[in-house]
């Protein structure tokens, strides 16, 4: 593995602007995503998980110039890719590529499958019509669709099977980066598993680097090497995948893990589970933003910010992050 | 039939039982059978679990028992047993008196589900209302009462919010409060957790079952979420294109599943032990309700399929005490 | 709410400020002016009478100034002198916009009284016997050019059965309500007919798209029965875009009323503003032109009003 990490983010801020209520109100500012920092080596899984609208979706699509960071930094292969115009861009897109939830949503319903698979090469000029055509039968079948598929059109597959057409087209400009954002959630659980193994097949043999994004704790744990935790915008704890799940140090990923539904344990206990909901991003709390929900919270909590500090296999952001068990 | 024997033994205490129930969508093309001779008994107090993947029945056997499944679906044979009726061939203007008021229904998108332009107090208080009778401002009052039964701090005033002013959670409270202010015998839970976040999800769990222990409710709790599923219901019935494969007390179904949908369902599931480089996979799709494959309805995914279950249809067959699975392989 | 009520108050105003400065502007293309009139009147006023008297008049100033002066005086109190009706304007105006608006209100209530409850009956059986004859009368209504039912009805009810006037208003004296109300009849029937196919219509779409909600199985589930369902249900839902779509419509059905008014010579804003134009009245086509803006605005204000009642959620927006 080389020294250079595919992604390095560093302090990265993601702030929309809203407007108030009534006329003459101000605009205020919504902070999705509050100094975020990360590295991604080449091929490395790393999962995002967290409350919807913690901010995962918005920390990716700036992490990729989708969407301009607000301030921070992002770098690609080494190389500082904030503050580029769309131009200097273009070779970033072609290496990273994103899957949706929705795999209807992205794939244009006019167009036959062979044409979306092939789309992006011809977007970025990539050989004649033949070698394209010819390009994406080879992915048609490495993601395990028929070679007679390619006429078909989307809404003539079901979930799953549309899912292989967005993949197969996410890996046509052999992107060295994809960003997965909740691609198994809205599948079928008897099709989640084999988009789970065709997303990994694919790391193996593209050596592909994960940025996954998912609320499903099971399949992280079973797809990550590494995950980090947000909450309300910012990193709260992250780790390798095994070390988290075994051995979760901060109170906000134990009260996620105690959540998760675990079959064959037999009917819950209603013990312990974490009261309320997130906080408003308009509105954050004092000290640490985990405070309102925490079990642990003491005076110190609702004053300062605990940072996210630690060796960089492990870090936290609690200031009691050393007590209390699982 | 072994079956029959069985359903009867449980109906004693059944708070809701469904005898071989059938609805069929006449569609343009050939109709579908959405249940197919589908039987279960919920008892008083107890939760049964339906789990099966999306477009197996599910709702569409949910919606049955209410007498609201929504055309060109009809329920085409079977019985649905109620406090000695059979739901079905009761008039509209009975049905209407049950619904809300003794078999009350939640759903997946507390969003969609509650009127937009009604504060969530009258949503609530309307239950009262149209089966009591009660006058509005008693309404009202039981209604913050019931809010504030449900978790919802400050009932009083939170009342008079509307849907989109309140979040995920705090919606299927307010659901769930609507269902039980009538102090029903039976709550069917079509997928109430599925739109939520885990920590969400666990709170509403905890609600439906202390409800539960309060008012001694059968819940008929519908999911896709086998994890889910295994935390709530005592019993529980796997659907399959139609139809129940498999039936089992919680417990013994996930430590042995017989059918082997339930167990490549199980398995798929990437779980608490160690890591594995590739999940366990159930081969090929889901198959269109209006295409089943002839013989067995899971015999073209099945690992097992041999020609027997390519020529006749296995029946939900007895397999031990308190068991049922339909499939031809399955040792009991 | 009130916030949102303000916002548009506001809106209105800086509206009808920019309509006034528009019409302002485009009653100043028009060929001729007061004083060309004078001259083609009076042969002996010289063209040096013609610049002083545009001198006095201040027709020789830059048009914003003129327009900044109007404006003064009409803040003021003062809408100018009518030439054609040799009265000052409010007095020759006042009338004509009762008429409209009796004309207007009469015929959008009983449009939405008879439209409303038809595409409600129409959306509850879809596809059925009454939804087809609902459906059938309705186009009917849409398709029916409005002068030529006005054309129709003329000769049915005035030239044939002779028992509705063809035309105008109450002839003075004539002040018994049905003396006044048959007059309206005519006019009224034409402007109902053309409008209510489309509020029909539009209903009918609502309530079919509010009944498919999953709010209304939430009701059913419930335990409300069909009356509880569709009118205490559906029936808010599917008002919140009629409202919408029904204001907007305020414009067209304000140009129809300007078109039924001439032909049944109903002398309303319509027929003064055409003569107003055709006699080069500019103070008065000015000045109607602005009310007749003043009413649209005021009918959207109305149904924004309405709208804020029905949708708690527009208080939040
Ligand atoms: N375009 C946007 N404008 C304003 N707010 C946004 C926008 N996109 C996301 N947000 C807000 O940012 C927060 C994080 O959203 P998101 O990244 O989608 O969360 P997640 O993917 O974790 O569910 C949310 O509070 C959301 O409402
Ligand atoms: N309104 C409808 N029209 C036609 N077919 C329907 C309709 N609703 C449901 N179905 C059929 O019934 C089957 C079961 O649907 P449903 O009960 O909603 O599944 P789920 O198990 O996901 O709740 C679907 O696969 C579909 O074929
Ligand atoms: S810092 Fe305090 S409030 Fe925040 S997570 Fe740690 S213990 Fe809880
Ligand atoms: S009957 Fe045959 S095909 Fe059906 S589940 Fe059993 S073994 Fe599989
Ligand atoms: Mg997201
Ligand atoms: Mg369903």
């Amino acid at each position: 593995m080389s020294d250079t990490p595919i992604l390095e983010v560093r302090d990265l801020c993601k702030r929309f602007p809203v407007r108030g209520k009534g006329p003459f109100a101000g605009k205020s500012w919504l902070a999705a995503v509050n100094a975020v920092s990360f590295r991604l080596d080449k091929g490395e899984t790393l999962a995002l998980v967290g409350e919807s609208g913690c901010g995962k979706t918005t920390l990716a699509r700036a992490a990729a110039m989708l969407q301009p960071p607000t301030s921070g930094s992002v770098r690609f292969e080494g190389s500082e890719i904030t503050g580029l115009g769309n131009r200097s861009l273009k070779p970033l897109r072609r290496r990273v590529q994103m899957i949706f939830q929705d795999p209807y949503g992205s794939l244009n319903p006019r167009l036959p499958v062979g044409a979306i698979i092939a789309e992006p090469l011809l977007v970025h000029g990539l050989g004649d019509k033949a070698e394209r055509r010819q390009k994406a039968v080879r992915l048609a079948e490495q993601v395990g669709l028929k070679a007679g598929d390619m006429s078909r059109y989307p809404h003539q597959f079901s979930g799953g099977q549309r899912q292989r057409i967005a993949i197969a087209r996410a890996i046509a400009l052999q992107p060295c980066l994809v960003i997965a954002d909740e691609p198994v959630s809205a599948l079928d659980v008897s099709i989640q598993s084999q988009i789970l193994n065709l997303l990994r097949d694919l790391r193996d043999s593209r050596r592909l680097t994960y940025l996954f994004i998912s609320h499903d704790l099971a399949v992280v744990r079973h797809f990550a090497d590494r995950v980090a935790v947000m909450y309300l915008g910012r990193i709260v704890e992250t780790a390798a995948a095994e070390t988290l799940f075994d051995a979760p140090r901060h109170p906000y990923t134990r009260a996620l893990i105690a959540a998760q539904p675990v079959i064959g344990r037999g009917k819950r206990t209603a013990a312990g589970c974490l009261s309320g909901d997130p906080p408003s991003p308009l509105d954050p709390p004092s000290g640490c933003p985990f405070h309102p929900r925490c079990p642990l919270a003491a005076a110190l909590c609702r004053e300062s910010r605990p940072e996210l500090e630690g060796d960089s296999g492990h870090q936290v952001a609690c200031h009691f992050k050393n007590e209390g068990g699982t | 039939m072994p079956e029959v024997l069985e359903t009867s033994q449980d109906s004693a205490a059944a708070a809701l039982e469904v005898r071989q129930l059938e609805v069929v969508f006449a569609t343009d093309a050939s109709p579908l059978k959405a249940a197919d001779k589908v039987s279960f008994a919920v008892p008083a107090g107890r939760t049964l679990g339906l789990v099966g993947e999306s477009g197996c029945g599910k709702s569409v056997t949910a919606l049955a028992i209410l007498g609201l499944v929504p055309p060109p679906g009809l329920i085409t044979g079977g019985q649905i047993l109620f406090n000695g009726d059979d739901l079905p061939s009761l008039p509209e203007r009975r049905m209407e008196d049950i619904r809300g008021a003794r078999i009350s229904m939640i759903f997946q998108e507390p969003m969609t589900a509650l009127n937009p332009v009604f504060s969530i107090g009258s949503q609530v208080a309307e239950a009262l209302r149209i089966h009591r009778r009660t006058s509005r401002p008693e309404a009202w009052k039981a209604a913050v009462e019931m809010l504030a039964r449900v978790g919802i701090a400050d009932a009083a005033a939170r009342a008079g919010d509307y849907p989109h002013q309140l979040s995920g959670g705090m919606r299927q409270r307010a659901m769930i409060a609507m269902a039980l202010i009538c102090r029903p015998e039976v709550l069917i839970a079509d997928e109430p957790t599925t739109a939520l976040d885990v920590t969400t999800q666990a709170q509403i769990l905890d609600l439906m079952m202390a409800m539960q222990r309060d008012l001694g409710l059968a819940i008929l709790f519908i999911s896709h979420d086998l994890g889910v599923i295994s935390e709530i219901a005592d019993e529980v019935a796997v659907m399959y294109a139609g139809a129940i494969v498999e039936q089992a007390p919680a417990g013994e179904l996930f430590e042995r599943p017989l059918h082997p949908y339930t167990r490549g369902l199980i398995e798929t599931l990437p779980g608490a032990g160690p890591r594995l480089p590739r999940l366990a996979a159930i081969a090929g799709q889901v198959p269109d309700l209006g295409a089943l494959p002839r013989g067995c309805r899971f015999s073209d995914r099945c690992p097992l399929a041999d020609d027997e279950c390519g020529a006749s249809e296995p029946t939900l067959a007895a397999a031990g005490e308190r068991r049922r699975v339909a499939c031809w392989k399955a040792a009991p | 709410m009130t916030g949102f009520l303000f916002q548009r108050l506001i809106q209105s105003a800086v509206v009808l400020a920019v309509m006034s400065f528009v019409i302002y502007w485009l009653m100043g293309l028009m060929p001729g002016d007061p004083i060309d009139l004078m001259i083609s009147a009076d042969p002996k006023i010289t063209s040096e009478d013609a610049a002083r008297l545009r001198a006095l008049y201040g027709l020789d100033k830059p048009i914003t100034e003129r327009y900044l002066n109007w404006l003064g005086a009409a803040v003021g109190g003062d809408f100018g002198f009518s030439r054609l009706y040799a009265k000052p304007v409010p007095e020759a105006l006042l009338p004509a916009l009762a008429n409209t608006v009796r004309l207007l209100g009469i015929t959008l209530c009983l449009s939405l009284l008879i439209g409303l409850p038809a595409g409600m009956a129409a959306a509850i059986r879809p596809y059925s016997k009454t939804d087809y004859t609902i459906n059938l009368l309705a186009f009917a209504g849409i398709s029916l050019p409005a002068f030529w039912l006005a054309l129709l009805l003329i000769i049915v009810f005035s030239v044939f059965l002779g028992v509705l006037p063809a035309g105008g208003v109450a002839a003075l004296g004539g002040d018994g309500f049905w003396d006044q109300a048959k007059y309206l009849v005519l006019p009224v029937a034409n402007l109902t007919i053309a409008s209510v196919g489309g509020h029909t219509r539009y209903m009918r779409a609502a309530m079919i798209e509010a009944l498919r909600q999953d709010y209304i199985r939430t009701a059913r589930a419930k335990g409300a029965g069909p009356a509880r369902v569709v009118l205490g249900h559906a029936l808010r839902n599917a008002l919140i875009p009629v409202v919408t779509i029904v204001s907007l419509d305020f414009g067209f059905l304000f140009s129809g009323a300007l078109i039924t008014e001439t032909v049944f010579a109903y002398p309303g804003m319509g027929k003064l503003i055409f003569d107003a134009i055709m006699g080069n009245d500019y103070n008065l086509a000015l000045v109607a032109l602005l009310f007749v803006t003043l009413l649209i605005l005021i009918g959207n204000l109305l149904a924004d009003l309405a709208y804020a009642w029905l949708d708690p959620r527009i208080s939040y927006r």
